[in-house]
This record gives C-alpha cells, structure tokens and sequence, in this order.
C-alpha cells in the first residue's frame, strides 16, 4: 500500500485529528517556539502550556535536572493567565488552522469552570485537556488527581462549563490509575490523557542540597516509558474513552507501542527537545509502519495487543 | 527561526587542558548566527545516513543518555556568509561532565545534529552618521567624533562568545579592547589565534592575565581593570560585554556601573528546549511585576542581559525569596 494511502486521521473524544501526534503541554510553548521546524498545524493537535486563571511566576530556579535518561522539572506552571491566553497567544494559532488543545489548572474546582467558561466563548479551541496531575504546585494539580471522586467533580464541573471535550490528564503518582480514568468516565470525560510526569527528586552532591529550587519536580522522558505504557493499557481494558497515551516517546518505534497499548493517540514531549523535529519523524514513522503492512488506518493497530 | 542542521565536524581539536575547539560545517546557522547567540548541540553522533532500511531508521531511537542536548556559544563563524557549501561554525567548549566529554569523542568526519543560531546575542553597532568611522554603535550616541570604544571582558571559556563579538565589532570600525583571563596560558592558543588574525585585521587589543603568571599580568583578569598597564586602555569606554564566572561578572558590572557605562552580560545555565518552550532556564529579573518576581528565560531572552537586569553571583537562584 502506498503511503499516501493511508489515514492517518483519529477523532479523540469528538476532537477530530489530522494525524495521532498531539504536543504535550508544557514542552511546546504556545505553538511557535520551533517554527520552521514543527510548525503548529502539522501536528495532530498541539497542548498548549498550563493555564491558570491568574498570571503566575512559576517556581524558583533552577527548574530542570537531567537524570539518567530522563529530566526532572519544576517549572510550577508559569502562565500569564486565561485572560492574556486568549486575548495574545490563541488568535495566531487560530490563524494558523491549528488544533488547539487548552490545558488548564486551578486551585480550586470552581477556578476549573470558570476558566473553562472563558475558553468555551474563545474561538480556536478544539478541546479542554484539565491538568489534575502538575506534581509542581502547592494547591489542586495532582491533589485532585490522586482521588477518583475529586476528579469526578472537576470533570463535572467543567462539562458544565463548557460544551468544548473535555479530556482530565492523569497523574501516574497514583496506587490505582484505572480507578482514576473510571470515576474521570463516570464524570462524563471525553477522553483521557495520561501520563502526566512522576514525582521525584536529584541532589547535587557537591552543594549538598537539592538540584531544584523546588525540592521536588516531575519525571519525564524515556526514563517513565515503560511505566505510562503499563497504565495506558491498563486504563484501555477498563473504559471505553479514547486515550491520549504518551510519556517518554522518542521515536516512532514507541508511539507505535501506545497506540497498540489502546491509545488513539500519543503525546510528545521531553522527546522534542532531544530532537526538534521529532513529531514530524513519528508521523512518517507511524504511516510508513502502517503502509508496509497494507493497514489501511491508524484505527487497525489502537489496541492490538490488547490480548 | 532556528534551523536544524547535520553538521560534519571537519576539524576537533584538543587546544589545552580539557579544551576544545570544533569546526562542524552548517552553513545555514553560520549565515544566520550574530555573535552571543549559540546552537544547541545534540553530542550523539548522527547515525550514517546509509545504515539500515528507511524503516529501521525512522523508528529507531537516539542514545537516551545523557539525554539532552548542550549549550554552546558560536565561538566563530568561517567561510562566505550565505556560501551554501563552506560556511562554517567553530565552537569552543569546556569538557565538564558525560555530555561535553562525549562530544570531546567525535572525530572529523562524524556528523552532530545542531539547531541554532538560537538566543538573543549581542548588541551590535548600528550605523550612524557622523561617526568617525563608517559605523558607531547606536548606545554609544549618535555624535561620537572618534570611534567607539568597546570593551570585552571574558573569564575563562566565558571567552567564546566575545571572540565573534570582538571580530565583528572591528569589522564595523569599532575600537576593540579584550580583558583575556584563564587559569594558564595553554588554555589560551585557541583564542589568542583568533584574536591576533582578528587585531591584524581591525583595531583589537588584547591584554590577559593567568592565574600561574606563564601568560600576561599574574591573577584575574578583573585586576586589569584596576592595573596600571591597562589604564590607557581604559579610557573612553563607550561600551561593556562580559561572560564568564558570575562573581567576575558582577566585578565587572559594578565597574561599569561606577562609570555609568551600559553593557551586557552572557548567563550560563542548564537549559532543555533551548528555544524558549518550557520555561526550564528560568533567571529572576531584578524588577518584581504585579505577580511577584519576573522570570526571563536565558536562551530565548538571553544569553545576553543588559547589565543590571539580573542578580549576579555565584548562589543567585538560591538566595534569593529565600521565604
Ligand atoms: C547559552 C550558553 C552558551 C554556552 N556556551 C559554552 C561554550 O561556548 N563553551 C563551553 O565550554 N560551555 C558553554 N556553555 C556551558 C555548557 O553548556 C555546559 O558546560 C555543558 O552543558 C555541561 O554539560 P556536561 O554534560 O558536560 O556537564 P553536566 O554533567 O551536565 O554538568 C557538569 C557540571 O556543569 C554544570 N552545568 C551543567 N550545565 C551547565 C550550563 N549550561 N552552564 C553552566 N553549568 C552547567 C552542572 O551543574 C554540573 O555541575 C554554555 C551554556 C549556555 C547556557
Ligand atoms: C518542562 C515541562 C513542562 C510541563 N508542563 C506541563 C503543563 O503545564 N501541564 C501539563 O499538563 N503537563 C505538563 N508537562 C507534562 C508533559 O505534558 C507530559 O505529560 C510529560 O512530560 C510526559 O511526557 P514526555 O515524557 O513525553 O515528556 C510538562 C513537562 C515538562 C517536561
Ligand atoms: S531551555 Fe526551555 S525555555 Fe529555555
């Protein structure tokens, strides 16, 4: 089969995708940081960076640490706020035909409906990610994510908010995920992405204290490949939402295991900036992959080695 | 706009203790690279484009360690701007842990992949009428009736980036003074190399110290700034730029300070993206906004800072809302 014929295209909880590969939040700005290289409206969907209701600093530096093959990062969800999202970095992106994800974080669920009510009257959004999982925060991010009925009542909270999809992004620093993506389910979720990054910690032996000003901050990369990929399986056998699967994809090779594991679709993050162009690499992959084996759609391999 | 180039290393060579310098050929970020900006070195050589079937390829992964890719300033750009085929950047780099010693492996021939020019970089003289020379950088005012006179002041391998900046400054008819410090002086070939050619060409003078005497005054190179051998060149100074150790960068800013001249000063920091996405280089800027402190990012806003735009020191980010 040749490569042009294949559909690359998935519908991710009523978000209609060119292709699987979606930005990750955090790790690909508002769109325009590698412009030349992946350019917003290339990508299946692009998470822009966490936003809050009001403008926030982020946490005191320094904010990243490499660890073996991975990274730790505190950024503690630097944003100029809902209001200045929508007003200046949303229009260029709409501009552009991108799809945009929205992913939000609150202190509180109420602060969760409200900004969902302003991007339910922003054009340009496709889709509301809810950051229940920002390990990097004193308040809400992960403390909602770690009790299925506090998840429950953001996800409802929001659904009413808004009639955008809703899709919860779960936190893996959890004993059972699957009752998580239940109760997100049972709320009414559109869809589920997971993972968000796993706490954890480095020290700098030399100044004998912690390698972030933030004592603590979020594992990504290759390192917490094999973790996500254990939930998002998990989580596929036991609800019947779509699955935005990702954590520690490098290469078209473990996009493909996400998909096979249920997702619909796969998160890119750390991986960008390892190699910038890396999304557009995967896409290739994940077509050329399917092409040479005559699989007609993405949809032939979501799941399949769901025994 | 970043490009991301594989770049073939053409020359590696070791030029000191732990010192290196590179020349890789990427001639789209050598036309675009300004002196302060840097690329954003992958130090796992590209695999051979021939190896293995297209599909084995594409799903292969890089080496996952270490992960990210390092920081390095354009130390020089060679061959005809825009020359598609020669136009080469040089990098000269510290060798400090895994990924800098890594890269201190690869051969001549062995490809990298680069992305750059990226950062802010330095800035440059702007023409202005009626100045001495053809040019005169636009802080240093629009009635200047002699050349301006900048001021480079490197600790180190803080020197890279101002090696680019000192040839480009004389190459715009600036008056070009280095402050050149190291530890000793085999560290200094690379750079006094450059700079000779570069004072060949334009109006650059160099003054070092090494912390062993074997070259130029004996200590910092912060002393120059109070020596008597360097006092001529420190007359009429339009404008400062510094890199290097953060407590010799605060010496230097306070000097200029004391003068009221303005300058720039190049941060180093860990970074990830490279490219402003994530926010992981975040520096603290002096000014408090509505929200509290202000965060710049060191490789989208910076390297390069105005002088007295950010806390300098050694345990900045630790000291500081200590609450
Ligand atoms: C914009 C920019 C330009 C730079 N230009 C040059 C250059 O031209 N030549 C050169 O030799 N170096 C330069 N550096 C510093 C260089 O990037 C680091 O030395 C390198 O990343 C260290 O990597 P490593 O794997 O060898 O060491 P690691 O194992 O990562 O670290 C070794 C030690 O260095 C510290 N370190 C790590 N990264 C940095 C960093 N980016 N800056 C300061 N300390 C760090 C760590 O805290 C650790 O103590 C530049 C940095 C930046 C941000
Ligand atoms: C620097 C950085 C910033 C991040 N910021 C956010 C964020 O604002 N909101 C969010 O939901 N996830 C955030 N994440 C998590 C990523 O979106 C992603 O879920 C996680 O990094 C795992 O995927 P990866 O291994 O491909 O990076 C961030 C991750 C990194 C590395
Ligand atoms: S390293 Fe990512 S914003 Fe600077």
């Amino acid at each position: 089969m040749s490569v042009d014929s294949v559909d690359l295209q998935v519908d991710l909880g009523g978000i209609k995708l060119a292709n699987p590969v979606v930005m990750a939040s955090g790790t690909f700005g508002y769109g325009f940081d590698y412009e030349g290289l992946i350019d917003p409206e290339m990508v299946g969907a692009v998470c822009v960076k966490g936003t809050t209701l009001l403008p926030r600093a982020g946490n005191k530096p320094p904010r990243i640490a490499e660890t073996p093959c991975g990274m730790l990062n505190s950024i503690g969800l630097e944003n100029p706020g809902i209001d200045v999202f929508v007003r200046e970095r949303l229009p260029r992106l709409r501009e552009r035909g991108a799809t945009v994800i929205a992913n939000i974080a609150g202190d509180t669920i109420d602060e969760y409906a409200q900004i969902a009510a302003v991007l339910d009257a922003a054009p340009g959004v496709a889709g509301i990610e809810l950051n229940v999982s920002c390990p990097n925060v004193a308040r809400g991010g992960m403390h909602f994510g770690a009790d299925p009925a506090s998840v429950g009542k953001v996800v409802r909270a929001v659904k009413q908010a808004t009639s955008l999809p809703v899709i919860p992004k779960l936190s893996p620093n959890v004993t059972d995920i699957v009752a998580i993506a239940k109760a997100a389910e049972d709320a009414g979720a559109d869809a589920i992405s997971m993972i968000n990054t796993l706490l954890g910690m480095a020290i700098d032996i030399e100044a004998r204290r912690p390698a972030l000003g933030n004592v603590f901050g979020g594992l990504s990369g290759p390192a917490i490949k094999p973790i996500a990929l254990r939930m998002v399986y998990q989580v596929a056998q036991a609800i019947d939402l779509p699955i935005l699967g990702g954590g520690g994809i490098v290469c078209a090779r473990d996009a493909i295991e996400f998909l096979m594991a249920g997702a619909t679709a796969v998160s890119i993050g750390t991986g960008t900036f390892v190699d910038p162009a890396l999304a557009m690499d995967v896409i290739d992959g994940i077509r050329d992959y399917l092409a040479r084996r005559n699989l007609s759609s993405v949809s032939r391999i979501v799941g399949a080695a769901i025994a | 706009m970043p490009y991301l180039e594989i770049a073939r290393v053409l020359r590696h060579d070791c030029v000191g203790p732990g010192l290196h310098e590179m020349e890789c050929l990427a001639p789209r970020i050598a036309a675009a690279a300004a002196p302060g900006q840097f690329a954003h070195v992958n130090v796992h050589p590209v695999q051979g484009v021939s190896e293995g079937t297209p599909e084995e390829r594409a799903l292969a992964a890089n080496s996952a360690q270490p992960l990210l890719r390092r920081p390095l300033s354009i130390f020089d750009v060679a061959g005809r701007r825009g020359d598609a085929d020669g136009a080469r950047i040089t990098f000269l780099y510290k060798v400090r842990g895994a990924g800098t010693a890594l890269l201190a492996d690869v051969r001549p021939g062995d490809c990298l992949n680069i992305m750059g020019p990226l950062g802010s970089g330095f800035s440059l003289p702007a023409p202005v009428p009626g100045g001495h020379g053809d040019h005169a950088p636009a802080h240093a005012g629009a009635t200047c009736d002699r050349a301006p006179h900048a001021l480079l002041i490197g600790g180190g391998v803080g020197i890279a980036p101002l090696v680019y900046l000192a040839r480009a400054l004389a190459a715009a008819g600036c008056r070009v003074t280095v402050f050149y410090g190291a530890n000793t002086a085999s560290e200094m070939q690379a750079v006094s190399r450059r700079l000779l050619t570069a004072s060949a060409e334009g109006r650059i003078e160099v003054f070092t110290t090494t912390l062993d005497g074997s070259s130029g005054r004996t200590g910092i190179v912060t002393d120059l700034l109070t020596a008597e051998q360097s006092a001529s060149a420190l007359e009429r100074i339009d404008f400062v730029y510094t890199c290097g150790p953060e407590p010799m960068m605060a010496s230097v800013e306070r000097f200029a300070t004391a003068r009221g001249i303005p300058g720039e000063v190049s941060l180093e920091t860990a970074l990830a993206c490279g490219v402003g996405a994530c926010l992981g280089c975040a520096r603290r800027l002096k000014a408090n906004g509505e929200a509290g402190p202000v965060y710049a990012r060191v490789c989208k806003d910076g390297p390069v800072f105005s002088m007295g735009q950010v806390e300098l020191g050694p345990v900045v980010d630790r000291e500081e809302e200590s609450k």
